[in-house]
């Protein structure tokens, strides 16, 4: 519930942390169930107008056997926008760039008006500055997320909270192969 | 009680005053207003200044013509007749070229030395153009009144077939609002019920049978195919059928092999269920 109140004519614009949920949602997936993101955004955006859902992930160079080429392709199938950055580092097993290209994404989108609504998939407090910018902007900025991976500094941040596992997400399946397959090594968020 | 006054010095003083000299006022003495006028004869016009005949100037070249007053410049040359140079034509524009004081002045001269003479005829006249004035200004305001009248009366009409026309769709509405049916709180057999989205949800109904630990069945299950979804707290099941769903349903029953794990079978029970309109699809509650 919130205070701020939902027009059914904003324009919504989602902003997916690929590997902060990804990991988060490690525990409760498995062979049976997967993460729908489909499923995540329109369940999110409701009946309002989802304008955009940019979805911000690491990849290896080209060349390379990049484990994730395949769900990006998928998710770029659905409609997202994927935007993958060259900055895996193997040796440390973590991600760069990846917050500041989406702390931009989410900044630059609401500078030039191209959406009434944010929505941040991810619990990393790294965004919270971005976050108060574009609410600073006249926007309003909801956050969704696990609650195994999100403190209570973001939740109060947002003008709204999602708890992602309060929300019916994961797809069951009893055909002989998954409609879609997360990267087996998914790499550390 | 005013002395007497010097004239010489009377003159001195006027033209300090207004800067005149003693020329100009020799040239005022041989000036007069003279009306001109047809002789017996009609052949001449000539006109008369203090008994003394007077003519135009030969040199004059312009016409006077009978009847016209002029200030003149009298030639003083003779005395039983005189020359005289019209300078100023004493008419209307004579009298419109005057300022608003001087006029106000004659004005109330006239009126002063004249007024018993005057009242009548004005009174005659203005009467008539007063009377003639305020009949017309009380027809204009009449016209005026009927238009707006007119207007006012266009526009009840409009608003009143606006208001039979809303009156018409108010009722329209209220029949078809009669003739769509209350969804029932439970769900109709036949199939699953797709998106209604003016309801919210109905009330909880126990139409889904937990048969086996991954096995659910209901007589709403006729679709081939389903997408199904679950919370990540094991709380709640979504069943929404689809063409491309990746969950297969045979025989109105849905095996999934994970249900097991999200929820503990004993013993075949009910499932409560409800359909959601927010989720589009059929909502089982596990817990």
């Amino acid at each position: 519930m919130s205070l701020v109140s939902k027009n059914r004519n904003n324009k919504v614009m989602l902003f997916i942390d690929l590997r902060n949920v990804v990991k988060s949602v490690e525990t409760v997936e498995s062979v049976y169930f997967k993460l729908d993101f489909y499923t995540l955004a329109r369940q999110l955006t409701g009946q309002r107008e989802l304008v955009a859902a940019y979805v911000f992930d690491t990849r290896k160079p080209y060349g390379d056997d990049d484990p994730s080429k395949k769900f990006h392709d998928k998710l770029r199938y659905n409609g997202f926008r994927v935007i993958a950055r060259e900055s895996y580092d193997p040796n440390r097993k973590e991600q760069k760039e990846v917050d500041v290209a989406m702390a931009c994404e989410l900044v630059v989108h609401a500078l030039r008006d191209h959406y009434d609504v944010a929505i941040v998939v991810s619990g990393d407090r790294d965004f919270i500055p971005a976050i108060q910018h574009v609410q600073a902007a006249g926007k309003r900025v909801e956050v969704a997320a696990f609650s195994n991976s999100i403190g209570g500094e973001l939740i109060r941040t947002a003008d709204e909270f999602h708890e992602l596992g309060h929300m019916p997400l994961l797809s069951m399946n009893n055909l002989s192969e998954a409609s879609f397959d997360m990267p087996a090594d998914a790499e550390g968020a | 009680m005013a002395g007497k006054v010097d004239f010489r010095d009377f003159i001195a003083q006027l033209n300090n005053q207004f800067g005149t000299t003693e020329g100009d006022w020799n040239q005022l003495a041989k000036t007069a207003i003279v009306t001109f006028e047809y002789d017996d004869k009609r052949d001449n016009i000539s006109g008369k200044y203090k008994g003394v005949p007077v003519f135009r100037h030969r040199e004059y070249e312009n016409t006077i013509l009978a009847g016209e007053t002029w200030i003149c410049k009298l030639d003083g040359s003779h005395d039983n007749y005189h020359f005289a140079t019209p300078v100023q034509k004493v008419d209307a524009s004579f009298l419109f070229e005057l300022k608003k004081d001087q006029i106000d002045e004659i004005a109330e001269t006239v009126w002063k030395n004249h007024e018993g003479a005057i009242r009548p005829s004005l009174e005659e006249r203005y009467h008539d153009m007063m009377i003639e004035n305020v009949s017309k200004a009380v027809e204009d305001a009449k016209s005026g009144f009927k238009a707006e009248v007119d207007d006012l009366n266009a526009k009840i009409r409009t608003l009143e077939q606006r208001d039979a026309e809303s009156k018409q769709i108010i009722a329209s509405l209220e029949e078809k609002a009669k003739a769509v049916p209350v969804y029932p709180v439970k769900i109709t057999p036949g199939g699953m019920p797709q998106m209604l989205p003016s309801v919210q949800t109905l009330a909880p109904v126990s139409s889904v049978r937990r048969t086996s630990p991954d096995a659910m069945q209901s007589e709403f299950f006729t679709q081939s195919r389903y997408f199904i979804h679950v919370s990540a707290d094991h709380r709640i099941i979504v069943i929404r059928p689809h063409a491309e769903g990746n969950v297969v349903c045979m025989d109105n029953t849905i095996t999934l092999e994970g249900l097991s794990i999200i929820s503990s079978f004993n013993e075949p029970y009910d499932m409560v269920s409800e359909y959601s309109s927010e989720y589009g699809g059929l909502l089982v509650h596990l817990k």
